[in-house]
């Protein structure tokens, strides 16, 4: 009809697709890394290699139940200029178990018709290009496992029936099987080398460090307890060691603990020694080698399939953790990765879901404060709408 | 013995931004208000992507292809995130706003921005092959040549316009903006818009007026009209 309407026809004949989901989730990624920066301590950070800063952040409120860790060691180690404390990978270990210890009181007790409800956010890098992604994997797992288990990998989601009658999971995902696990160290060093026998073979302690690592690797939700029974099990391997390198290599902060030779590592806050996650390296047929961190940021009870556990609505009004960098201020920094309703202190009574989420509530207790105390949003238990899709 | 979530390969990539915790809870919010948010919660920021990435993509493969708008689509919200604190809250709608920065970054692009316009120019017809039968491959034929040259002129001129108006032009043709969202976004007056908006049709018109390829529509349009 005029000029202008040529003007649209002319893209239109050569119309784009629109991004493909690569380039979406790598523009996503680079504002990830962006806001990571922010919320990760601001200015003192922007040169530091933004890859993983998100997600140490996230995982490190998701496992320590207190909000602006990441961000107040960050700044801490920058402004000092010092590295960590030089702790042996065992002592670390035996601080995490400490750490893991007293975050794990809240977890609310399911019952064994319900879910058990877990996010796990994966920060992965290919060797080939550096090209970035997020991937973000939520699972529902049957408390029992009487019903079906819905994996939602990346947005693709799977289905799995309940194990067959002569089926068995070398360990089981089922929360009451892994209940009555034990929780002491050398029960758990032993079952990890296979029943016994060569307690000091270094072969034998690779195979039981990798079992530690598949043992402690997502989407399992473990009962309180047997994480830091884990970490303290493996501290009792010789081999076991810092990864300052690797971490480095990462730009990651936190504290690396691997085993020689071995692909797979575990990273705890360098000043909390909360576990933040797994490192590891791995193939893809399509894109060659790449390394990646995986962390839980979300765990709780739900009713079903597809619910979630509690949005974040609580958390609106309450101060970027970047705005209160203090570690005393913990408790008033809310996480913007927090979903939280019902949180930790509401949880094994709590009406329907009970929800409880690894996150804290903006109002949950600050860590010097005693786990038992309700936090204001607690004290009156509200409903939480299952989180849509 | 089943081992396989703990050992499971991701499949593709299909929604990452989409299914992120972080923009839990914000989908009612007006973009101002996410922004607002943002202030005090930067993850909340991502919602913003959830809502433009694809629109900011399609603005910029138009004017530069595909290619350089992955890298435009990243930067521009990158950019927002840094510079959220000067949104001006009172404006509901963050599109023009977001438009305004990623027509900036294309402002840094020219030679991209003529490469593409040239491809364009050179864009085959996307008049189907098939059921190209005798009398109606001929009409086609010519049609399709038509098509092609007016293309080419309209490219060749859209190339020659001063960036200025052509901003303006395509910021309303092929980012579907409104007059006044354009003054925002490009930071003029409305007036302005209207004015350079006018000059750039004008010379698009005289760039495509010798054949007057517009005839061939108006004919079409007759009917409707009358």
């Amino acid at each position: 009809m005029d000029d202008l309407t040529l003007v649209r026809d002319l893209a239109a004949t050569a119309e784009p697709a629109g991004p493909t989901d690569r380039a979406r989730a790598v523009a996503f990624s680079r504002l990830q890394d962006a806001i990571g920066e922010e919320m990760g301590g601001g200015t003192a950070l922007a040169r530091q290699r933004p890859l993983s800063r998100r997600l140490v952040f996230r995982a490190a409120i998701a496992a320590t139940g207190t909000a602006a860790v990441a961000g107040t060691t960050l700044l801490a180690v920058r402004a000092g200029g010092t590295r960590s404390p030089a702790l042996t990978a065992a002592e670390v270990l035996h601080k995490a178990a400490d750490r893991s210890r007293s975050d794990g009181t809240g977890m609310p007790i399911p019952r064994d018709d319900q879910y058990m409800y877990s996010r796990e956010i994966t920060h992965r890098t290919y060797d080939r290009d550096g090209r970035k992604m997020r991937l973000v994997d939520e699972c529902w797992l049957s408390v029992d496992g009487s019903k079906p288990t819905r994996y939602i990998y990346n947005g693709r989601i799977q289905d799995d029936p309940p194990l067959g009658k002569h089926e068995v999971q070398s360990i089981p995902l089922q929360y009451s099987k892994l209940k009555k696990w034990p929780t002491d160290p050398d029960e758990l060093l032993t079952w990890f080398r296979g029943g016994g026998g060569a307690a000091q073979d270094p072969q034998g302690d690779a195979m039981a460090y990798f079992q530690a690592c598949l043992f402690l690797r997502g989407p399992r939700v473990l009962p309180p307890g047997l994480r830091a029974a884990a970490f303290e099990a493996l501290s009792r391997m010789p081999a076991v060691r810092i990864d300052h390198d690797r971490v480095n290599a990462l730009g990651r902060h936190g504290i690396g603990v691997s085993y020689p030779k071995m692909a797979m590592g575990f990273l705890f806050d360098s000043r909390t020694y909360a576990y933040l996650g797994i490192f590891e390296r791995g193939h893809s047929d399509k894109n060659g080698g790449f390394y990646q961190v995986r962390g839980v940021v979300v765990q709780g009870v739900v009713d079903r399939i597809g619910q979630r556990p509690a949005s974040r609505d609580t958390a609106r009004r309450t101060p970027s953790p970047s705005a209160t960098p203090s570690p005393g201020d913990a408790s008033a920094s809310s996480t913007s990765a927090s979903p939280s309703p019902t949180s930790v202190s509401s949880a094994p009574a709590s009406p329907t879901p009970s929800a409880t989420s690894a996150s804290p509530s903006p109002a949950s207790p600050s860590p010097s404060a005693s786990p038992a105390s309700p936090s204001p949003t607690a004290a009156t238990p509200r409903r939480s709408p299952p989180a849509s899709g | 013995m089943t081992l396989s979530p703990s050992v499971k390969v991701h499949g593709p990539p299909a929604a990452a931004y989409a299914t992120g915790g972080a923009a839990a809870g914000t989908a009612d919010d007006s973009d101002a208000s996410v922004i607002e948010r943002s202030f005090d919660e930067p993850d909340v920021f991502a919602e913003l992507f959830r809502r433009y990435a694809d629109d900011i993509h399609r603005y910029a493969a138009r004017r530069l292809g595909t290619e350089a708008a992955d890298d435009l689509m990243a930067e521009t919200f990158v950019i927002a995130f840094q510079r959220r604190r000067r949104y001006d809250l009172s404006r509901p709608h963050a599109r023009p706003w977001l438009y305004g920065i990623v027509t900036r970054l294309i402002g840094g692009h020219r030679r991209a921005e003529a490469r593409q316009l040239g491809a364009l120019s050179r864009v085959v017809s996307t008049v189907p092959a098939d059921e190209s039968a005798g009398e109606a491959l001929a009409e086609r034929v010519v049609a399709r040549i038509s098509a092609e040259s007016t293309r080419g002129a309209l490219s060749a001129a859209l190339a020659k316009l001063p960036a200025r108006h052509r901003d303006v032009l395509l910021v309303i043709a092929w980012g579907d903006l409104d007059y006044a969202e354009a003054a925002e976004a490009l930071g003029i007056p409305v007036g302005t818009v209207r004015s350079r908006l006018h000059r750039a049709r004008k010379k698009l018109r005289e760039a495509l007026g010798g054949s007057d390829p517009t005839a061939f529509r108006e004919e079409q349009e007759e009917p409707r009209r009358g």
